[in-house]
């Protein structure tokens, strides 16, 4: 076991790289065109250090500190020196998580005041933003209650377990002028960020078709403590209904994200399918999915995701007719790979000769199979961890008072059509936006 | 048991007739080069494949030599009765 935590500390010390190394690095490889070309890293992307000032210290309560917020807390806790946070104050109403959390703080001799109600949170603690990792189902009315509190807020994706509590989120997030940052870490994932310029640029074309899918093989449960049968849904809050949508709330809404970012537009209509095939176990969420976003111009965005293959693992493939971008593996294959070496096409075309093809279901039909090319890597450089980028960028949007709109309404557009995407699933109607959800 | 002497001559045939494997298989690049339009640098980048394929031609050559050899031996055998 310690072991295994100590090796857990040197894979993320390895990993870890702070907003100055990680810009430094995309100054070196000529990548900060990159930087420039997304609006929400206009604030994150200045060079200069953060003031050390406790003046300009950002002042972080973070309100859930289960298996995420933990996660999140680690970042920050690495972060609290170069980006000049502070972690003041923590809340979750589950007691053996809030003290495993303020554990983690002690190790670091800090110690913030603990909480099990988040309204005496925002009573007695005047901080300058809060970080949401609560179950879905609580994101909305907490965020909506810390923004009116005039607290700066970074809540975890999905946005909100309803389209209402959504718009609610967005309109507190219009009406106090404060922060609202959704957890889409992806948009600030260097290969995310150099790959959408290329495809931004023209450089994989027209596009046709997005995928993406999501395969695991597990039963997505977590243990409950003495099998207790209160705590089922306390605990496996993700496998039912009334606090989550299971799989699109959980992983899709990722990757909606990533298509309306590569096409810089949101769908017009969206149609699926789901059932629980294989974890017949009592859960009330959908353990496979499938689900067929269209756009405008007639782009289409396929999604798969479930959980009892992971053959194929995760990806989004983002097909242009010149190229394609897989993001999740680092790679950029064009449509017209380098010819092999002479000498190798040479030497197949004698095999060829000699052995002759293997022809299949008839003398003139062959396997449309994909020729074998690895592609190249879309960027070289892959020692970061996205998720504490995007948590420098809260910081230092904190301390500029604001973010870019832009960031927002990326995170309410993949909410909003994840959860159109669950009544696509319900209804098994082909749906589109009603006009009260558009922004 | 017969012993086999490896003199300085046989050393130096050796090494001419994998020479001129290594000069056919420079040939076939060449050709594969000029056949499929593919790059000059390739005379170069490609060596390894070159060397590979040098090494066939000349363990090819062993099959051919001791098929001649054999050949020979059982027309002079046949010469001798």
């Amino acid at each position: 076991m310690f072991n295994q935590v100590l090796k857990y500390k040197i894979y993320m010390q390895d990993k870890f790289q702070s907003r100055r190394d990680f810009l430094k690095k995309m100054a070196l490889t000529g990548s900060m065109v990159t930087l420039a070309a997304s609006p929400w890293l206009n604030a994150f992307g200045q060079t200069s250090m953060v003031g050390q000032n406790p003046s300009e210290r950002v002042r972080l309560a973070v309100i859930g500190t289960g298996s995420r917020g933990k996660q999140l807390m680690r970042f920050l806790l690495e972060l609290k020196t170069t980006s000049n946070i502070d972690v003041v104050a923590l809340c979750d109403v589950y007691d053996p998580h809030l003290q495993g959390a303020a554990k983690m703080c002690n190790e670091q001799n800090i110690t913030p005041v603990l909480y099990n109600n988040y309204t005496d949170l925002l009573t007695k603690e005047k901080v300058d933003g809060v970080i949401i990792a609560t179950p879905l189902h609580q994101h909305a009315h907490i965020a909506v209650d810390c923004m009116k509190e005039g607290i700066h807020v970074f809540c975890e994706k999905s946005m909100a377990r309803t389209m209402d509590d959504t718009k609610a989120m967005y309109e507190a997030h219009i009406s106090s002028g404060r922060i609202l940052h959704i957890g889409h870490q992806r948009l600030f994932n260097p290969v995310y960020l150099e790959g959408m310029k290329r495809i931004h640029n023209g450089d994989i074309g027209q596009l046709g078709q997005l995928r993406a899918y999501w395969h695991r093989n597990n039963d997505w449960r977590r243990p409950v403590p003495d099998n207790s049968v209160e705590m089922e849904r306390f605990i496996n809050w993700r496998l039912y209904k009334e606090y989550s949508a299971g799989l699109l709330t959980e992983l899709m809404s990722h990757q909606i994200q990533v298509a309306n970012w590569a096409l810089q537009k949101t769908p017009i209509s969206v149609t699926g399918t789901g059932s629980i095939v294989f974890w017949k176990d009592g859960r009330e969420v959908n353990d496979n999915v499938a689900l067929i976003y269209s756009y405008d111009d007639g782009t289409q965005f396929i999604y798969d995701s479930m959980t009892s293959n992971k053959k194929y693992g995760l990806e989004e493939q983002i097909m242009g007719h010149k190229g394609t971008i897989e993001f999740e593996t680092n790679r950029y294959f064009t449509e017209t790979p380098p010819a092999a070496p002479g000498i190798i096409q040479l030497i197949n075309d004698m095999e060829s000769g000699f052995f002759g093809k293997a022809m299949i279901g008839g003398a003139s039909w062959m396997p449309e199979t994909a020729a074998t090319y690895n592609g190249e890597p879309i960027i070289e450089d892959t020692d970061f961890y996205d998720s504490a980028l995007q948590l420098e960028g809260f910081a230092s949007y904190i301390r500029a008072g604001k973010a870019p709109e832009a960031l927002t309404r990326e995170g309410y557009n993949a909410s909003i059509w994840t959860l159109l995407g669950e009544a696509a699933i319900e209804t098994g109607e082909k749906l589109t936006l009603p006009e009260k959800y558009r922004i | 048991m017969k012993k086999i002497i490896i003199t300085g001559s046989h050393l130096k045939r050796e090494f001419f007739i994998w020479l001129l494997s290594f000069i056919a298989a420079i040939i076939l690049n060449i050709y594969a080069i000029v056949n499929y339009e593919t790059s000059w640098v390739e005379l170069y980048s490609q060596i390894g494949y070159v060397v590979m394929i040098s090494i066939m031609l000349y363990i090819a050559s062993w099959g051919i030599r001791g098929f001649f050899l054999l050949v020979k031996n059982l027309i002079s055998k046949r010469d001798e009765k």
